[in-house]
């Protein structure tokens, strides 16, 4: 059913105090076509994220150098011991300039999720990955999609429509906690369910507001017409989140309503970054189990990361610049200490994730994880061979342990991937000279 | 007392001494570095307390003084000594000890037996200030005093004022680092204690026969910094209280710069106290150091009934189990200690002698109404 | 006059007209200068708080997230006119408007706004709710209110009222409806093709009203320029001069004037600034705080209050103070709360904007200063060139020993990396700005030295040399390329969008004339406002055709279900 004055009328003649007496399969039949509704009894959701680190890492001491099962982990996957299990090394793919210039912390993330190298640094050539996926799996929850970044910054976010339109990251654990936890949460577990009468008038008024932008749109040139498109779908994702809330969500034995977390402050400086990231991978594990959101991306750190260190004059993308390489390590002690948080962080994320039971596995194992970086040696801002991960086995259709060596393929390869193993009906991906149809094999169970 | 109509600034003293060229600076100033001299200095107190000498062996003869839990215990360990270990907290030992009596020690001393309160002995030895211009001994106190000893400085200087210090020598809490030592900085980290020091005038910091300075209350915290340091060079607005207001002549020699002070009195609060710190024929002696820090001692007669009302009565429950000393007791030492202004009936001193030291950092001592301050000029 | 009504169907035909009214006048119309496209512009965050506390009070509380402005060629003015609304942005957005709305409707606050009372209070009333809507909506939707608009909205309103038997909650419901509507979260810019001129369109009255108000206060209109759009006074040239001269003599032109600073000087991200608090103790939120308001002050005071030369901005000693703040710079301030005019002596090195610690503290690093960062600012915001970004391949081999006991000072440290041909190039550019900057730490403390080394503040800037930030400021000062950024800055600020090629001649004639105004910025407004650029349009903004159609096609799905 689609929205308009159909749903309107028939909410009309229902409502005055009878919202309560209505049925069940009326709401249901509300509920757009996503497919792996669970209220039927459908296997539990697939969920996809990204988890982006700045600035990078030491080639030499990360690549691991046998390829496929048991491969040694390196000094700076160490961090990754006791996850080993759960992930997928990639090396040896890149971003192809095709031409573009590489325009420094930007070329190699922008190539990885949106397919291409921008010509400008602010261009933004397709949707980023997470939202082609949000787009087929998102519309089933209340949240499309949930960003965070872990350095204070709502800018810090690479889920991007186009070059206006970012989707702005969480950055205190408090507030994620309270837009995912607070007022509008349904509990799966709750005891009984009330449709709100509240939500559902509100559902109606933005319906109707949605409806209302047909008289402004024929006075707006094709700019403005587009731009009132976007505001049109954030605001049926709003009209989403609301008939949500009033159908009966089944009961989740992995969802548990954590404790509201304190204030802290939110900064660049490493021990605080690490701090705020671990609280908020909590609320959002647990988002992921009360089936909240089935896509999100995380930023530890921006590119050209802003993370420094208490004490230090030196940031650490200026130290990947400005140190010298040790003579007798063969690496920059000081960015490198970053390098290291950087991994310890993502290993403590996939570790989180995997610690909450659900159905026949754990939450992990029914989600796809990407980790990436717009570097991978950070001092010459080299696109080649830049860093990627995977973890989870996407509800069992991905397989885990591997180190995966792309002999310099375009990284479109591990998006175009990550997109099938996510159920997306997509043969080919990329721009230009990064376009393929080739998907990493090994990755597929 | 006169109270200035004009803005007075208070500028940095680091600019004196490289000026002077008595070596860097610790925090550069963001002023005029231009050839007019300063000619004010001001300073907010980081310390102010009891300036103590070094105790020497056996000043203590009976031990430290005990309050009245200790007092309780000891009686209850005489019958049962496995009774004295289980009172619980929180129990009521001025009310026990004091058997079916109601009132309150501290409040009423007089309606109790003058306890025993056991002074310190055997110092010769103190820092402080002649301030009765004579070497007293108990047999000649001297004009306008009451027998005691009067000791000597560190230095060998006769005729040192601190009878205070024989009636707080025992007393526990009044150790060198003690509780009344911390509280006395937390008071003034609190913000309820603020005492500024303003030098004006100055034309040479280290010889100037004609200096004012001025010691002020303040309603305004000192403000610290994101790793709990005190600031300096921060802005303070002086009292118009005029009780707490203290403006002397003072003269510099040599770098120590002295001034008098007949009635001097500044405010005194600090968590549950609300009370002055009022000396009379107070007299300071201060230096300010390389590291533009201002050092020194003032020393003067405290009224003993209004030290008592401070220390004793409202201190009450909480300040006698802390400190340690019965506060009958107190009272009926600082009686017999006191030496100086003599009641014209009974002959007993109403004031005793005592000495605290202070401390202070650059700081901007505001004293005009903000609307003068239009006028500013460095 | 023809009502402008463009569909995509229209579209090719309306621009072969354009193109060819272009040709046949065979060249610019000499009385009009030229204008360019309009699109619709989503409020700043700033703006929607002024809005919102013009409208309904300034006790009202806006508790929530704004997704972040955009900018675009260097302003959020600019992005205003790019950006849209993520899903995330539009759940913050009703979750405000929900929060206004029902304080609005308040036991406490209702009597303010709605001018009835209802027959029954715990039921629907129609004759009520509309009138509640009618003298409500041309405030929020900043337009005259149709049949059309109000109709739909007194049917949610009452629909909401008999459903959960309160009046007041269908109120609320129609008033956060409001607040969540394009027209009220975007300012919709219309026009009407002139007989006299078709290849031009002259703004409405509405459009003109919220163009004045958000340019010059920005905030909504206020009555007096509500009530004069809707006697059509602002297309008339007497009507509309009165309205602007009003809001230029106003002291609420203080609101614009630093509105717009903060957006040329990059003050939104402060927010973002960290120092670190061992290096940097003295610096907290706090400071921050009053760092920015000391800057906006200062530049409110002398281009508002005295009316004064904007070049000043960069020689002035004067400025404003808090305890908080003298604390950091030093100095004595009187009063123990709030703001004191200030004035630094003739010697000390606070002179002009460039010695503030905003800006010194925004552009640096949070353990150290930035000659670069500072330089790149000054090029930037102030001189409007683009630092081009550094190279990819750059190489740092020859560069940059922290620990190299003979290269302790900034200075030294970036000449090692001077002499390297591929960052020379543009390193010359900024460094030799910032570095007359360099007595003034990362969080914006003065210092002598750095590292036992005393610092060395020449700087230089298009051939020029000076030493400090008092030099500096006498070569911002003498320099025609800022005043003439300052013009287009604020030109660009004005419209929304940068200049078309037919504006060139309009911004070299307001260049021309600030200057030989005294460089007083209430004439230099007064003048954008009187010019074509801000009265007229070219018409709407449009995408080139491949996009358009994938937007169609987005459409069409919507529609199709």
């Amino acid at each position: 059913m689609r929205p308009g004055t159909t749903r309107r009328t028939f909410l009309r003649g229902s409502l005055g105090g009878l919202a309560i007496g209505l049925g069940l399969p009326i709401f249901d039949a509300w509920l757009n076509d996503a497919g792996t509704a669970w209220a039927d009894g459908a296997p539990l959701p697939t969920r996809f994220g990204t988890w982006f680190w700045g600035c990078g890492m030491n080639p030499s001491r990360f690549n691991p150098t046998s390829i496929g099962r048991d491969f040694a982990l390196t000094q700076e996957l160490a961090p990754l011991a006791p996850v080993r299990d759960h992930i997928n090394v990639l090396s040896g793919f890149d971003v192809d300039l095709d031409g573009q210039p590489n325009h420094p912390h930007i070329s190699g993330v922008m190539g990885t999720l949106t397919g291409g190298a921008p010509p400008k640094p602010t261009d933004v050539l397709a949707p980023t990955l997470d939202l082609l996926i949000s787009d087929e799996i998102g519309g089933a929850t209340r949240f499309r999609s949930l960003e965070i970044a872990a350095t204070g910054s709502p800018r810090h976010s690479y889920s991007l429509r186009n070059e206006t339109t970012r989707n702005p990251s969480e950055v205190s654990p408090l507030a994620l906690y309270q837009r995912v936890f607070g007022g509008g949460f349904r509990d799966p577990n709750a005891a009984e369910f009330i449709p709100d009468p509240e939500i559902v008038l509100r559902k109606s008024l933005i319906s109707a507001v949605g409806e209302d932008r047909r008289r402004l749109e024929r006075e707006l040139g094709s700019h403005d017409r587009q731009r009132l498109d976007a505001y049109l779908t954030s605001l049926r994702q709003l009209e989403r989140q609301l008939e949500v809330q009033l159908s009966e969500p089944p009961p989740l034995a992995a969802c548990v309503v954590p404790g509201e977390p304190d204030g802290t402050e939110v900064s660049a400086e490493i021990g605080e970054a690490l701090r705020n990231h671990a609280l908020m991978t909590e609320i959002l594990a647990l988002a992921l189990a009360c089936d909240q959101t089935r896509v999100f991306n995380v930023v530890f750190s921006n590119g050209a990361s802003n993370l420094h260190k208490s004490g230090n004059t030196t940031g650490h993308h200026q130290l990947t610049h400005e140190e010298l390489v040790d003579e007798q390590l063969g690496y920059q002690p000081e960015a490198t200490y970053f390098v290291d948080r950087s991994m310890e962080a993502w290993a403590g994320f996939v570790a989180r994730l995997a610690a909450i039971e659900e159905g026949d596995g754990t939450l992990l194992d029914h989600c796809l994880v990407m980790a990436h970086s717009e570097t991978s040696f950070a001092r010459y801002h080299d696109v080649s061979g830049l860093p990627v991960m995977t973890a989870g086995r996407a509800g069992g259709r991905a397989t885990t342990g591997l180190h995966l060596a792309g002999t310099g393929d375009p990284i479109t390869r591990v998006g175009l991937s990550m997109q099938q193993l996510m159920g997306l009906r997509v043969e080919r991906w990329g721009l230009g000279a990064m376009e393929t149809d080739e998907p990493v094999g090994a990755l597929f169970a | 007392m006169t109270r200035r109509t004009h803005l007075t600034l208070a500028l940095l003293p680091a600019a004196w001494l490289l000026a002077c060229g008595s070596g860097e600076a610790p925090t550069p100033p963001d002023v005029s570095r231009g050839a007019q001299a300063p000619r004010s200095l001001g300073f907010v107190l980081v310390d102010f307390t009891f300036e103590q000498p070094d105790r020497p062996e056996g000043a203590c003869p009976t031990g430290w003084n005990l309050n009245e839990r200790d007092l309780y215990a000891s009686q209850l360990s005489q019958d049962d000594p496995a009774a004295a270990s289980q009172v619980p907290p929180g129990f009521d030992y001025v009310r026990a000890s004091r058997a079916a009596k109601d009132d309150d020690p501290c409040a009423l001393p007089e309606r109790f037996e003058a306890l025993p309160h056991n002074l310190a002995q055997g110092y010769t030895i103190a820092p402080g200030f002649d301030l009765d211009a004579s070497n007293s001994t108990p047999d000649d106190p001297g004009p306008n005093a009451c027998a005691h000893s009067d000791f000597s400085t560190p230095s060998g200087e006769p005729g040192v004022d601190n009878q205070l210090w024989t009636v707080l020598g025992c007393v526990e809490g009044y150790r060198r680092g003690g509780t009344i030592d911390e509280y006395a900085l937390g008071n003034l980290r609190e913000g309820r204690r603020t005492i500024l020091v303003r030098l004006d005038g100055v034309d040479d910091l280290h010889n100037d026969d004609e200096v004012e300075l001025a010691v002020y209350s303040s309603a305004d915290p000192i403000p610290t910094d994101s790793q709990g340091a005190l600031m300096d060079q921060a802005s303070f607005s002086a009292t118009d209280d005029d009780r707490f207001r203290n403006v002397m002549p003072a003269r510099i020699r040599d770098g120590v710069i002295t001034a008098r002070s007949p009635d001097f009195q500044i405010d005194f609060d600090g968590q549950f106290l609300d009370s002055e710190f009022p000396l009379r024929d107070a007299q300071l002696r201060l230096e300010i150091g390389a590291d533009g820090r201002l050092r020194g001692l003032i020393g003067g007669f405290w009224d003993i009934e209004r030290f008592y009302d401070t220390y004793a009565k409202q201190a009450s429950r909480l300040g006698v189990l802390t400190l340690g000393f019965r506060c009958p007791g107190m009272l009926g030492a600082l009686r017999r200690q006191a030496d100086a202004y003599p009641d014209p009936k009974s002959g007993a001193c109403t004031a005793i002698s005592t000495v605290f030291r202070l401390e202070g950092i650059p700081a901007f001592v505001i004293e005009a109404e903000p609307e003068r301050v239009a006028e500013l000029r460095l | 006059m023809r009502e402008w009504r463009l569909s995509t169907r229209l579209l090719p035909a309306v621009l072969l007209l354009l193109a060819g009214a272009i040709a046949a006048c065979g060249g610019e119309d000499a009385s009009v200068d030229g204008s360019g496209p309009v699109a619709m512009r989503r409020l700043t965050a700033d703006q929607y708080r002024r809005t919102i506390a013009d409208l309904f009070g300034d006790d009202i509380e806006i508790v929530g997230r704004f997704e972040p402005d955009a900018r675009r060629d260097g302003l959020l003015a600019v992005g205003t006119a790019w950006v849209s609304i993520t899903p995330a942005g539009f759940e913050q957005y009703d979750a405000i408007a929900r929060h206004i709305a029902a304080q609005v409707v308040s036991p406490e606050r209702r009597d303010g706004f709605v001018p009835c009372v209802p027959q029954d209070a715990t039921r629907a009333d129609a004759g009520c709710s509309a009138a509640f809507l009618r003298s409500i909506a041309p405030r929020v939707l900043r337009r005259e209110v149709t049949e059309q608009d109000l109709g739909w909205r007194v049917a949610e309103a009452n629909q909401a009222a008999d459903t959960l038997g309160d009046f007041y909650a269908g109120l609320r419901f129609a008033l956060g409806g409001l607040l969540v509507s394009p027209e009220f979260l975007f300012r919709v810019e219309r026009g009407q093709a002139d007989s006299a001129s078709p290849a031009d369109l002259s703004l409405d009255d509405a459009t003109l009203a919220a163009r004045l108000s958000y340019f010059l206060w920005n905030t909504t209109p206020d009555d007096g320029l509500l009530a004069a759009a809707a006697r059509g006074e602002l297309t008339t040239e007497v009507g509309f001069a009165r309205q602007l001269d009003r809001l230029l003599a106003s002291p609420r032109l203080a609101d614009g004037v630093r509105a717009f600073f903060s957006d040329v000087l990059g003050f939104d991200e402060l927010e973002d600034v960290s120092k670190d608090p061992l290096l940097f103790p003295r610096f907290s939120r706090e400071v921050l705080a009053d760092a920015r308001e000391q800057t906006l002050r200062t530049i409110a005071d002398q281009l508002v209050s005295r009316d004064g030369d904007f070049r000043d901005l960069f020689t002035t000693r004067r400025s404003f103070m808090t305890r908080a703040l003298g604390v950091v710079y030093r100095v004595p301030v009187g009063p123990r709360d709030g703001w004191e005019p200030f004035a630094f002596a003739s010697d000390s090195p606070r002179v002009g904007l460039q010695s503030h610690l905003s800006l010194l503290a925004l552009h640096a690093h949070p353990g150290r200063s930035s000659a670069t960062l500072r330089g790149i600012f000054v090029r930037e915001a102030l001189l409007c060139q683009e630092v081009p970004a550094a190279p990819a391949d750059v190489d740092f081999t020859v560069v940059q020993d922290i620990d190299n006991p003979s290269l302790k000072t900034a200075r030294e440290r970036l000449g090692a990396h001077g002499s390297e041909r591929t960052c020379a190039n543009c390193h010359a550019l900024v460094d030799p700005i910032g570095l007359a900057l360099e007595n003034f730490d990362g969080a914006g403390n003065w210092r002598a030295q750095e590292n036992g080394q005393p610092i060395d503040a020449r700087g230089s800037l298009v051939g020029k040399s000076f030493v400090g930030p008092e030099g500096l400021g006498q070569a911002l000062h003498e320099s025609e390329a800022v005043s003439a950024c300052a013009v287009e800055n604020l030109f660009r600020y004005a419209v929304g969008r940068e200049a078309e090629i037919q504006e060139r001649r309009l911004l070299r004639r307001l260049e021309r004339d600030f200057a030989r105004e005294g460089h007083r910025f209430r004439s230099l407004m007064r003048a954008i406002a009187l010019s074509d650029a801000f009265r007229r349009a070219t018409g709407t903004r449009e995408v080139e055709p491949a996009i358009a159609e994938s937007g169609a096609s987005e459409r069409a799905r919507e529609e199709s279900g």
